[in-house]
């Protein structure tokens, strides 16, 4: 007893004393997004990142991450100092992280842009966009990303929000995934057709030429800027400096040799070097990004129509604000133009005067109209009728059980409060079914019998073990249970004061409750909305996935420790309390040994569980087998992910063996 | 000092649970050296009375003082600012020994001491040696030191009881509340139990109020008899004062079939 409390403190003093050694920081953190494994990643960025630590005599730490949000979050907390971004995530973290461009990157051939496009098998029989819109909900697409502008926004601008469609009620499925998942998504035929970039189909031509060869354009779309790099804008201006020299001059400085082997480095990269640029440069993407909450907003079915009105109004003020930007810089490239002609005039004057004519009438074609439409929808009678049929379901079985449960002629009858209450409780619950049978699909059913093969097909995939690189998949895993462990203890050792205090037989109801809810909120809580916010202190990577998960245990052993507590014997606590004891040895000595045992089994418990969420954990950044796992699953690598789910079990497994053991030492 | 004050004292204490009343407007002295037997019909407030007296329930409001040793534990409703230091004096028995089952019986034992020691020796388990000295020796005088070790949860009731009274006895306690301490116990246990409490009152002079179903326990271990019936007393006297006639107005009609078959038995 007095054993497992001192190793407590000390486990609690352990974990305090990290705090204490808070870093300064004199060194930048560069970030990368990118949609492949970490390491591969890391070493192809090596050579430029130390270029740039040569450069600007700074320290850079290269961070990557597969998802924005995470990297977006970090900056905004100080956490990341430069990045390079998508268009769409660069806005958020303009808007958010109080960042802003400074460069663009040019792709290898020099081009400032690239274009969208829509794949789809050369076998398929779709050959024109409307074969794709029929919309008949026979045809499976595949956006990117949420985030992503070439994947999904750009689709949604030029296809989707113009034609009025919806792509979720078009299509019998939409998917979100990366490009590259998308691409061979498309290849292996496992959707109809799917969206991709120009950019990421020259390197599927060096990465998985065979891939590419199965695959067609069946749209594309105008050209889409480079992306942006950002830094904070309250970095000091001695080291924006040196960074923004660094970027504009890298891969055209020094003498031949050292071009030669910058430019290597730059292809490598799949880029063409960089210039310089500023948030103008975002102006296209927030013109999309208005697009894409127009159509949102006329297309959404969760929206009442006072609400849509004053939605589409905002929109269109924005709309009217952004105008006032564009034309801005549109003129001023007019006048550049227009100067141009103009010393033209004095040479070649019809040319320069036809020119002249023609610049003013492009210009004057170019400039947007806002023209927001104001669809009117009808409120559908559909959920006012799940709500009925649920209500009268409820209602029926609501009177067959009273009917039922009516006194009886012979033997003891129940108290008529008791009946209404049974009868209440099964009938709302029954009702509560009826009404939640549509929303969540439960009409799709059937489908498991029918489409049973397919399934089996797609289980198939999993039987062709990928054994390459497992010892990496071990070693992740490894990290992962130690995140686990650690987010277990972190959250025992809070579990114990907050499950006493959450108990009705301990603690004062003033305190129960609010200890109650609070534990009710931990537990809430995603673990991946917990460790994004424990990215903005902690930074990127595991320490932010153990305090998540030591969160949202603390919430569950709480609530689990405190129905232990409520359930034990008053006997004991009597027996020490008539000692003369006071409160906190009748609790150590009276409560505790009665709980003990329980309490163990449930931490052990959720020591497994949590062993199993730390890999979804990886999402954020936040390491172990989960990120490696992600990464296998989004790009359809079936043999990799069964090798790596074997060795999740096995790792479970081992965990439950060993709990199993201290369980029987500790009961 | 302590002959100053009775062992316990309570003054029109009344106890009602909703709409029963378990006590009603009970008073009580019992002087320090006694040996009280608390009988009644099942029902009738033994339990509820010893369990005021420890302060474990709270009397109702409007009820008088309970003291024990002159500290007091609670007036009027309210549990008394040192009912602490009241308990310690006082070693409580339960009919279930309410010992910690998971702690070896050494360790229960020397839980006698948590009134007396700071707060945090007792939530360490770091017990002072002379804490430690002292369960040993009450273990051994109540015949269970064989089984210090062992975890309560693994010993019999007998042996359990007994590991109870040895922390009462650390505890140092000058009175021993007892409720029904025999009543889940073999004829043997139970006779022991009883020899070892009479031998506390005999030899230390240990103030000792049980209550039992047994009458003849009664007669013969105590010299002093209070009755309960449905929360009133209704007998204090000698225990030579318990005849017939009390018996059967203390436990109702039926206790007269009952004292026949035993005597035809
Ligand atoms: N916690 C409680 N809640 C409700 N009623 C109670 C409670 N404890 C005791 N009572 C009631 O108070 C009355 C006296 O109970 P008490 O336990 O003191 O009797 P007793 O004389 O000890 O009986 P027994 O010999 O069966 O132990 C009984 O009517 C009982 O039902
Ligand atoms: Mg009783």
């Amino acid at each position: 007893m007095s054993l497992l409390l001192r190793l407590l403190v000390l486990i609690s003093m352990a974990l305090a004393a990290p705090a204490a050694l808070a870093q300064e920081r004199e060194r930048i953190v560069f970030s990368v997004i990118s949609t492949e494994q970490t390491e591969a990643v890391e070493a192809l960025w090596m050579p430029f990142v130390q270029a740039m630590e040569e450069e600007t005599g700074l320290d850079v730490e290269l961070v990557s991450a597969i998802d924005y949000a995470g990297v977006i979050e970090a900056m905004r907390f100080g956490q990341v100092d430069v990045g390079w971004f998508s268009n769409l995530s660069g806005l958020q973290a303009i808007r958010l992280a109080d960042a802003e461009v400074f460069a663009k990157t040019l792709y290898p051939g020099g081009q400032e842009g690239y274009r969208s496009v829509i794949l789809v098998r050369n076998d398929s029989p779709l050959q024109t966009l409307d074969d794709l819109l029929v919309c008949d909900g026979s045809l499976s697409f595949a956006l990117g990303d949420p985030n992503s502008t070439s994947g999904t926004l750009v689709p949604l601008a030029y296809i989707f929000a113009p034609r009025g469609i919806d792509p979720q009620s078009c299509f019998a499925q939409v998917t979100n995934a990366n490009h590259e998942q998308t691409a061979l998504a498309v290849a292996n035929g496992f959707v109809d057709a799917g969206t991709n970039n120009t950019t990421n189909l020259d390197r599927l031509a060096q990465t998985r030429p065979e891939a590419l060869a199965g695959m067609r354009i069946l749209w594309s779309s105008p050209l889409i800027q480079t992306d942006p790099i950002i830094w904070r804008r309250d970095l000091p201006e001695e080291i924006k400096s040196e960074i923004f020299s660094f970027f504009l001059t890298y891969g055209f400085r020094g003498d031949a040799e050292q071009r030669t082997r910058e430019q290597a480095v730059l292809e490598t990269l799949f880029l063409g070097g960089f210039l310089p640029a500023t948030d103008e440069h975002l102006l296209p993407i927030r013109r999309l990004e208005l697009m894409r909450d127009l159509a949102e907003t006329q297309a959404s079915e969760a929206l009442e129509e006072g609400e849509r009105a004053a939605r589409l109004e905002q929109i269109e003020l924005a709309l009217r604000e952004l105008a006032v930007e564009e034309r801005r810089v549109a003129v001023r490239e007019l006048a550049a133009d227009m100067t141009e002609a103009r010393t033209r005039l004095a040479t070649d004057e019809a040319g320069a005067s036809a020119d002249i004519t023609r610049l003013v009438a492009e210009f004057l074609a170019a400039q947007p109209r806002i023209e927001v439409e104001r669809r009117i929808r009808r409120a559908t009678t559909g959920e006012i009728t799940r709500g009925l049929l649920g209500l009268g379901a409820g209602l029926t079985l609501f009177a067959v059980m009273m009917i039922r449960s009516r006194p009886p002629r012979f033997g003891p009858s129940r108290l008529l409060s008791d009946r209404l209450i049974d009868a209440a409780i099964w009938s709302g619950l029954f009702g509560l079914l009826i009404w939640s049978f549509w929303p969540a699909e439960m009409f799709k059913f059937p489908l498991l019998g029918t489409n049973a093969p397919r399934m089996g097909e797609y289980i198939a995939g999993f039987f062709q073990l990928d054994l390459d690189g497992w010892e990496v998949y071990a070693r992740q895993t490894l990290i992962t249970v130690q995140i686990a462990l650690w987010g277990t203890v972190v959250a025992v050792i809070a579990a114990i004061p907050f499950g006493l205090m959450a108990s009705r037989n301990i603690a004062p109801v003033w305190i129960v409750q609010p200890v109650r809810r609070l534990m009710d909120a931990f537990r809430a809580i995603n673990e991946l909305v917990v460790a994004a916010i424990f990215v903005a202190a902690v930074g990127l990577g595991p320490f932010a996935g153990v305090m998540a998960l030591a969160l949202h245990t603390t919430g569950v052993l709480a609530k689990l420790f405190s129905e232990a507590v409520e359930a034990i014997d008053d006997g004991p606590v009597e027996g020490v309390r008539a000692t003369g004891a006071g409160p906190m040895n009748e609790v150590v000595w009276g409560v505790i040994p009665q709980v003990i045992p329980l309490w163990a089994s449930y931490a052990l418990y959720r020591f497994e569980s949590n062993t199993r969420a730390a890999t979804i954990l990886g999402l954020i950044g936040a390491g172990g087998i989960g990120q490696v796992l992600i990464q296998n699953i989004r790009s359809f690598e079936y043999g990799k992910t069964a090798t790596i789910l074997l060795i999740i079990i096995a790792a479970v497994t081992a965990v439950d063996l060993i709990s199993q053991m201290l369980r029987k030492r500790l009961v | 000092m302590a002959e100053l004050h009775s062992a316990l004292s309570i003054d029109r204490v009344t106890k009602t649970y909703g709409a029963a009343t378990a006590l009603s407007s009970a008073s009580l002295v019992v002087k320090p050296g006694e040996m009280v037997a608390l009988i009644g019909a099942s029902g009738s407030g033994k339990s509820t009375l010893l369990r005021l007296a420890s302060g474990l329930v709270l009397a109702d409001p409007g009820s008088g003082a309970i003291r024990l040793f002159g500290e007091k534990v609670q007036e009027n409703g309210r549990l008394s600012a040192r009912v602490r230091r009241a308990r310690a004096r006082v070693g409580f028995i339960f009919q279930q020994f309410n010992l910690v089952t998971r702690a070896s019986l050494y360790a229960n034992a020397m839980l006698g001491s948590l009134g007396q020691i700071a707060p945090w020796r007792g939530v360490t388990g770091s017990f002072p040696n002379d804490v430690r000295k002292r369960a040993m020796d009450a273990l051994e005088r109540v015949g269970v030191a064989d089984h210090a070790g062992k975890r309560a949860a693994n010993l019999s009731g007998g042996q359990q009881q007994r590991g109870a009274i040895a922390r009462a006895l650390v505890q140092q306690a000058r009175a021993i509340f007892a409720d029904e301490p025999i009543a889940s116990l073999d004829p043997v246990s139970a006779r022991r139990v009883m020899r070892l409490l009479a031998e506390l009152n005999a030899q230390d002079g240990m103030t000792v109020v049980v209550t039992l179903h047994q009458v003849d326990y009664a007669l013969k271990y105590c010299r002093r008899a209070v009755a309960l019936k449905a929360g009133q007393i209704i007998y204090d006297g000698p225990i030579s004062g318990l005849t017939r006639e009390r018996l059967i107005e203390i436990y109702g009609d039926e206790y007269r079939d009952v004292m026949d078959e035993s005597v035809r038995a």
